[in-house]
């Protein structure tokens, strides 16, 4: 098993519209150790979702392009042919518990027929009273109770139905799962709870997560690395210990100061303008134009540079420094 | 911080549901059922007074009886030799026998509540002008003896139809953007001509200029003897209205169900179903086809009631022995019974189509309840 | 030995004559559209369509096809029907309400554009109510060729005439639009939507808004449109102006009766015909048409003649064209047609109905209904198609030509007809079946029997003996005679003694195997007259309503002999055609098909005891199905009640039947009908050239086959397959000189060969001046066969014209109805 279990480099994703081809992710690559949680944080609409739907290959029509390489435990999976990633990769050995669960359950099939479905397929081997004990093990993970299982997605709570496609998740066991916004819609209270039960599965299952948010403070709780996204582009990637003291890219800071901390007194600060548009972004630094620190080298694309505590930023501020290398 | 305790408190009891249920089901079909027996009624009432012009069509009749009836006296030699008065009375009185036979001795305003009463009450009685082919006076053999060939066709044609389009459909879904796709969308304006324009043509291609498929008709004329010949026969007579039929229909048919299927090919639980890594066939079967059972089972319903109504044009074109002619027949001499038998039949399998569904609904869909009802919260 | 067997055995299949139809088979298949039925024709998919179709842009299809052919029927015409109140309740005025305005609308319309126009050439112009196929059109011709000139299109001359009625009656012509009162005179034309009528409505309100009418076109289905302008009220002024079409289903030789009909108020019983207010001299002429009080056809002819000229002054009614109608078929197929009816009221059809010249075969015939209502011989279907295959199923004693109106025999061996002296009856030079005497009429003793409309100036005439029998009595159970309910006497204007066919009972077969007997027509007549009476287990109220009439006319018959069959009739009626006064006693139940008497038997059974009814008011008051031999639910019944017939050698009317029909006779019959059901399935049975094999009711299929025991040989109609219309050329001088003889010849031929002399029945001329009014007019002479001479002697030339001048021939065959014209211009010298 390999210390390292995904490793992304040079991710393209870029959909065909009307009005031109959307750059959603562009170019994107990082590392994820096996255990650790990585945050993805940004605002709306620049690429989190899209980098969680490349990971996993569920592409929509209007693909234009979609390279790179994902190499998960050694292996690039980019290269694999449809019907192999869908038998060895999806739920298998990634899993994901999209935005905005609300719709994510069959509204016609009860909660543990859809639970257990991944599981039957993955495992030829395994028959339905295994497979139902696994799903009430995970249920009891999750903290629902059983007799839900018997019941039709409408009549459970919002919260409950998170809860539930997270139990679908993590049915199949697999190493890394995706969490696209698990709590956004979700109330305080259910968004705490939320947080526990994944801090309780990382801690008993050893599972890697990807958790992308765009609220930072809730990631704080769970993630190990964190990794800043803008205009489909990783700008920044770092500890999560340093991010919250010493972000470096100017974007990082400013959101960090728009976040309100409870025993500070802090005055907020937001960030004026609007990111580009993900079609036809400008040539050079994508925040330069809401960037107060910006200067006449940022109208160039500036690389990624290397920085200390394996931090990683993407700004002509840090020119000195040396330049990651891509594969 | 939540507990699993609050979760269940928030489920409605087991127990207090299903006592609610029957009860609530009990409410729902007497309901119900008694709204659809008023629509059924006020329609067919509607039908009678269209289909009689609130009565003129008495008036008609009585004048063309009348005119016949000048007619024969003029034509019929032996009759000069009668005096103005002898004629007169002798005309009055076969117009008093003939009258009675078509129930004008009747005002219309009771006739048409007679009329509705043995509709409703499935007594179709006879018909006024109209035989069946076989020369029966009774609506129920002049309506029977058309069904059977008329269900013959148009079944065939529907269901081939219906199931084939949807299928195709299925397929074309997970191939949006493709060349195939591209030709459905294309040829869809196809089904602008109706069915019976196809069948013109196919006729005039096949039989007219290839002579390899008969006319029109249901079976040859004499039909052949022995069963299975008359079984082939019968296909080989069936081969262009189903063709016709089909042709016409099938493009827009496969467009629309297409359509129907993309739209909910992108909801997102089917997003999570291949993420899920759940085949194509699994995702169609489960993730498309389940949640959308209701529309998919109202339209097969919707098909089947329409089956038996016929399609007059396409009938008269393929010379089929269908109920649509017989309506139209019907209708051209104001023939109520005859109407009527056909509207309320009609009307007791459109209703109980529909009170049928509504069930089927709750069968098939766990988010509907039978009467409304809360919901899950 | 053996060779001379077999030689003789050849030669003597060889000699054996083919009888009954050419073809072993007809199959009656639907076919509603004339466009799908020419498709099929060409691709022999069938062989003739039988309905009729005036479609110009069908027939044109089928005129330019060598493989089709078509035959050619008239037999509708069109009209435009005058609202003759002159002011409605409301006020309003109705010019055509004023004679001379509705005279003149004669000339307003151009009855040429009309045919070749809106009817597409299937049309001929016609200007009075005399189609110039019938006879009638012969016979007066030269009044109806010159009233042709008088009222010939002239728009001009007729707003001249309207123009000066409108302003005589009061009315003012304010900016091109007609006043009335201050109101402008609107017009309502109230247009069929069925056919070309509505053209013609529309091009009809055109020309009345040239005239400066407001007219408006209302559009309306003939049922629509009958409650308005039949049953309404003239005087509420719904409608000015309704396009009328009536229908003729035979070619009549007789139309004197259709002044009354359409130019008085005994027309009809309806709120327009009363409103009728035709000229006196008009109605007094249509009434001795009518009741044919006249004693010679020349007076005929002058009354006639004098009428057509009133009925077009009065104008109630205008006539604009007479439709023709076409039968397309194969070309290599031949089949006799009625010249007015087509294929369905020719019993002709079936004998004559072949391909080329094969023998055998089977010929598929299309038509626009097939099996409308239930077959039964009593009061069964009257549809023409059900018609079509039904009268291929029986004989009559007699045939009706199609192709004169006039009567054939066919059973019938000779007819003697007896009339008394003064009846203009006459009969055709070809006709030696016929004969007829004269005989000088008989006062009768008490005279208040006789209706009263029978001409006082016509002595009565033939005495009827009192053994004659007149009608059943149920209580008697037998005929009661002359004698008994006239014990006065009684005295007819005819008698006719029919004589049959010696081998009659010899040959003619039922289909079922049973042999023709007296029970046959002695039934028939017994249970048509048992109906109408209250205490009969049959009593059917809408024969109750004819009882009276038949029981008043009736003037007593006798069988003179049974066999062979010779039957004498008296009756109250004549014809002018001395071949139509005759009685046939053979089929007298015939308006809806035959039957032999043990199938009516069944029937009689059946509704005797409630379960079937002959007639449809019946079978609705009885709430039973309408009894119907072909198929059907009916059969059931029948069936059950044939094995009770069986059982108890059932005979109806024993009393009085036992005497005619054996025992024997009464079991064999059953027995015959029970093996026939068995195989076919049905009980239609008939005497005719093709029987039913089965009629399959929802496919719409009637199947026949020729019947091999029918007696007669096939061609016997030869000669009847296509009408024998005269071509007729006229030759002559091109310049005549007053006062010197002048000769035209005229040669009359058909398909190039001479037209044999005794097949024409008269040569006529007229001679028109150059402005088209007759002039001058005559007969010409027989020369030979087929060259026929107009002798205009010196005296005769005196008196024609000065100028151009055309002499028109018209040649009045025997074998078609319709006279030819052939024409000749010159130009006379003084």
């Amino acid at each position: 098993m390999n210390k390292m279990l995904l490793e992304v480099n040079n991710l393209k994703l870029y959909f065909r519209t009307k009005k031109g081809p959307v750059q959603a992710v562009d170019d994107v690559s990082f590392k994820l150790e096996r255990g650790k949680t990585l945050a993805v944080v940004g605002e709306s609409g620049c690429g989190k979702t899209s980098l969680s739907k490349a990971i996993l290959r569920l592409l929509p029509r209007n693909i234009m392009e979609y390279s790179g390489e994902i190499i998960l435990d050694g292996e690039d999976i980019m290269k694999y042919p449809e019907d192999r990633f869908r038998r060895e990769i999806r739920w298998k050995k990634i899993a994901m518990v999209p935005q905005a669960a609300m719709n994510s359950l069959n509204p016609v099939l009860r909660i543990l027929d859809q639970i257990i479905e991944p599981l039957l397929i993955h495992n030829r081997d395994m028959n339905r009273d295994q497979g139902l004990a696994r799903v009430k093990e995970m249920f009891r993970i999750v903290g629902l109770p059983e007799d839900f299982l018997y019941r039709y997605p409408f009549e459970l709570s919002g919260g409950m139905r998170q809860r539930a496609t997270i139990a679908m998740a993590l049915v199949t066991n697999p190493e890394l799962v995706i969490l696209d916004e698990p709590s956004s819609a979700l109330d305080l209270l259910t968004q705490a709870n939320l947080m526990n039960v994944l801090k309780r599965i990382k801690h008993e299952f050893g599972t890697t997560f990807i958790l992308i948010t765009h609220d930072i403070g809730t990631a704080s709780e769970l993630a190990d690395e964190i990794a800043v996204m803008y205009a489909g582009e990783m700008v920044e990637k770092c500890h999560a210990e340093y991010f919250y003291t010493d972000a470096r890219h100017p974007y990082s800071r400013k959101l960090m100061s728009s976040v309100p901390t409870l025993r500070e007194d802090k005055e907020l600060v937001f960030i004026p303008g609007q990111p580009p548009s993900l079609i036809n972004p400008p040539t050079g630094c994508r925040f330069a134009e809401r960037c107060d620190k910006r200067f006449a080298k940022c109208s160039e694309h500036p690389p990624t540079f290397d920085l200390e505590h394996d931090q990683q930023v993407q700004c002509w501020l840090y020119t000195d420094r040396e330049e990651v290398k891509h594969a | 911080m939540l507990s699993v305790e609050t979760a269940r408190e928030r489920a409605v009891p087991a127990a207090r549901r299903s006592g609610g249920n029957l009860w609530r089901i009990t409410k729902y079909t007497l309901v119900k059922g008694t709204t659809l027996l008023i629509t059924v009624i006020i329609a067919v009432y509607l039908t009678i007074l269209i289909a009689n012009m609130g009565g003129y069509v008495d008036k008609m009749r009585e004048s063309e009886l009348r005119f016949q009836i000048a007619e024969e006296i003029n034509q019929n030699e032996e009759l000069r030799l009668l005096t103005v008065q002898e004629r007169k009375t002798y005309e009055e009185e076969v117009f008093r026998v003939r009258a009675k036979q078509l129930g004008l001795d009747r005002p219309f305003i009771v006739k048409s509540f007679i009329y509705l009463w043995n509709g409703l009450t499935l007594n179709l009685g006879r018909a006024i002008h109209l035989t069946s082919d076989a020369g029966s006076a009774y609506v129920d053999n002049i309506i029977g003896e058309r069904l059977a060939p008329t269900l013959l066709v148009m079944a065939s044609s529907q269901l081939l139809l219906f199931f084939s389009a949807m299928f195709f459909a299925l397929f074309l879904s997970r191939r949006y953007g493709s060349r195939l796709d591209r030709l459905v969308v294309a040829m869809a304006p196809t089904s602008a001509a109706p069915a019976w324009f196809y069948g013109i043509f196919l006729i005039m291609i096949f039989a007219a200029v290839l002579h390899w498929l008969p006319f029109g008709g249901m079976i040859d004329a004499p039909p052949p003897p022995g069963f299975w010949a008359k079984v082939g026969s019968i296909i080989k007579h069936l081969i262009l209205p189903i063709s016709a039929f089909v042709a016409s229909s099938f493009w827009l048919s496969s467009y629309y169900w297409r359509t129907f299927f993309l739209i909910h090919s992108s909801e997102d639980y089917v997003d999570m179903a291949k993420a899920k890594g759940l085949t194509g066939r699994a995702i169609e079967r489960r993730y498309v086809l389940r949640p959308t059972l209701p529309t998919i089972i109202t339209s097969f319903a919707m098909t089947l009631i329409g089956l038996w109504t016929g399609a007059i044009v396409f009938e008269t074109v393929f010379n089929w022995p269908g109920l649509g002619r017989l309506t139209q027949q019907a209708i051209n001499m104001f023939d109520t019974p005859v109407i009527v038998g056909v509207t309320v039949i009609y009307a007791y399998l459109l209703a109980l189509t529909l009170f049928l569904l509504d069930i089927v609904y709750a069968i098939v869909d766990p988010r509907v309840k039978l009467g409304g009802g809360e919901n899950g919260s | 030995m053996i060779a001379i067997m077999l030689f003789s055995f050849t030669l003597g299949v060889a000699a054996q004559q083919r009888m009954g139809t050419w073809v072993d088979e007809v199959i009656i298949v639907e076919e509603p559209d004339v466009s799908t039925a020419i498709s099929r024709l060409r691709a022999g998919d069938i062989d003739v369509w039988a309905t009729t179709s005036s479609n110009a842009t069908a027939f044109d299809s089928v005129r330019n096809d060598p493989a089709l052919s078509y035959m050619t029927t008239f037999g509708s015409y069109s009209e435009l029907t005058y609202n003759p109140v002159l002011k409605f309740n409301d006020g309003r005025f109705n010019p055509f309400g004023i004679r001379r305005i509705r005279e003149a609308t004669n000339m307003l319309i151009d009855r040429d554009y009309l045919a070749q126009e809106i009817y597409g050439g299937l049309a001929v112009p016609k200007y009075n109510m005399l189609n110039n196929s019938y006879v009638d059109y012969s016979r007066v011709v030269e009044t109806a060729r010159a009233l042709e000139v008088k009222y010939a299109y002239d728009f001009d001359k007729a707003k001249a005439i309207i123009d000066e009625e409108m302003i005589n009656a009061g009315a003012q012509l304010v900016n091109g639009v007609w006043h009335y009162e201050g109101q402008p005179v609107e017009i309502i034309v109230l247009a069929r939507i069925e056919d070309q009528r509505r053209q013609t409505g529309d091009y009809f309100a055109q020309q009345m808004e040239k005239l400066g009418f407001k007219t408006t076109v209302e559009y309306r289905t003939g049922q629509e449109a009958s409650p308005i302008w039949l049953l309404g009220d003239p005087a509420e002024g719904q409608w000015h102006v309704y396009t009328g079409g009536w229908s003729a289903g035979a070619v009549y030789r007789d139309q004197g009766h259709i002044f009354t009909q359409m130019y008085t108020v005994r027309g009809m019983a309806s709120p327009l015909w009363l409103a009728m207010d035709p000229i006196p001299e008009l109605d007094e002429i249509s009434e001795k048409l009518y009741y044919k009080r006249f004693t010679t056809m020349e007076e005929r002819n002058a009354l006639y003649s004098r009428a057509l000229e009133l009925s077009l002054e009065d104008s109630p009614r205008i006539f604009t064209v007479d439709q023709i109608s076409f039968i397309p078929k194969r070309a290599e197929i031949t089949v006799s047609s009625d010249l007015a009816g087509g294929l369905s009221s020719n019993p002709l059809w079936a004998m004559t109905i072949r391909r080329r010249d094969e023998v055998g075969g089977v010929v598929t015939v299309g038509s626009s209904q097939v099996l409308v209502d239930p077959w039964n011989p009593v009061a069964g279907s009257n549809w023409t198609y059900d018609m079509l295959p039904i009268r291929a199923t029986f004989d009559r004693g007699f045939v009706s030509h199609p192709f004169t109106g006039n009567y054939a025999p066919l059973w019938i061996d000779k007819v003697e007809v007896y009339a008394v002296e003064g009846l203009p009856i006459s009969k055709q030079p070809d006709s030696d079946w016929v004969t007829v005497t004269f005989v000088p009429g008989v006062e009768a003793a008490d005279m208040e029997y006789l209706v009263q409309n029978v001409d006082p100036d016509i002595k009565p005439g033939i005495p009827v003996p009192e053994d004659a029998w007149l009608y059943w009595d149920p209580a008697l159970q037998r005929f009661v005679t002359v004698g008994e309910v006239y014990p006065g006497g009684l005295v007819v204007p005819r008698k006719s003694v029919v004589y049959y066919r010696e081998d009659l009972f010899e040959k003619v077969k039922w289909h079922d195997g049973s042999p023709y007997t007296r029970g046959d027509f002695l039934m028939q007549l017994v249970l048509d007259w048992d109906r109408g009476y209250e205490s009969s287990p049959i009593y059917d109220e809408s024969a109750a309503a004819n009882l009276p009439v038949a029981q008043k006319n009736a003037r007593g018959w006798r069988i003179l002999s049974w066999d062979p069959l010779v039957y004498e009739v008296y009756s109250t009626s004549w014809y002018m055609d001395a071949e139509q006064n005759l009685g046939d006693i053979f089929c007298p139940m015939y308006n809806y098909g035959t039957a032999p008497w043990h199938t009516l038997a069944l029937g009689y059974l059946a509704e005797a005891n409630g379960e079937l009814a002959f007639s449809a008011s019946k079978a609705t008051a009885l709430n039973v199905e309408w009894l119907g031999y072909q198929a059907g639910p009916s059969l059931r019944t029948l069936a059950k009640w044939l094995d009770y017939a069986l059982e108890t050698n059932f005979l109806p009317y024993a009393e009085f039947l036992k005497d005619y029909i054996p025992e024997e006779e009464i079991a064999a019959r059953y027995a015959n009908v029970k093996k026939w059901f068995d195989e076919k399935g049905h009980f239609w049975i008939g005497n005719g050239p093709l029987y039913l094999e089965r009629a399959y009711p929802t496919i719409k299929t009637v199947h026949l086959k020729r019947f091999e025991d029918y007696p007669l040989p096939a061609g016997y109609w030869d000669g009847f397959d296509e009408p024998r219309i005269a071509e007729v050329e006229v030759f002559g001088p091109a310049r005549v000189t007053a006062g010197q003889q002048a000769v035209f010849e005229v040669e009359v031929s058909f398909r190039g060969e001479p037209y044999p002399m005794d097949k024409i029945q008269e040569v006529k001329y007229i001679v028109l001046d150059a402005a088209g009014n007759v002039a001058y007019n005559g007969y010409g002479s027989a020369v030979a066969d087929g060259l026929f001479e107009v002798v205009l002697t010196p005296e005769d030339t005196k008196q024609l014209p000065v100028g151009s001048n055309t002499i028109e021939v018209i040649v009045l065959p025997t074998l078609v109805a319709g006279a030819t014209f052939g024409q000749h211009t010159f130009v006379t010298l003084p």
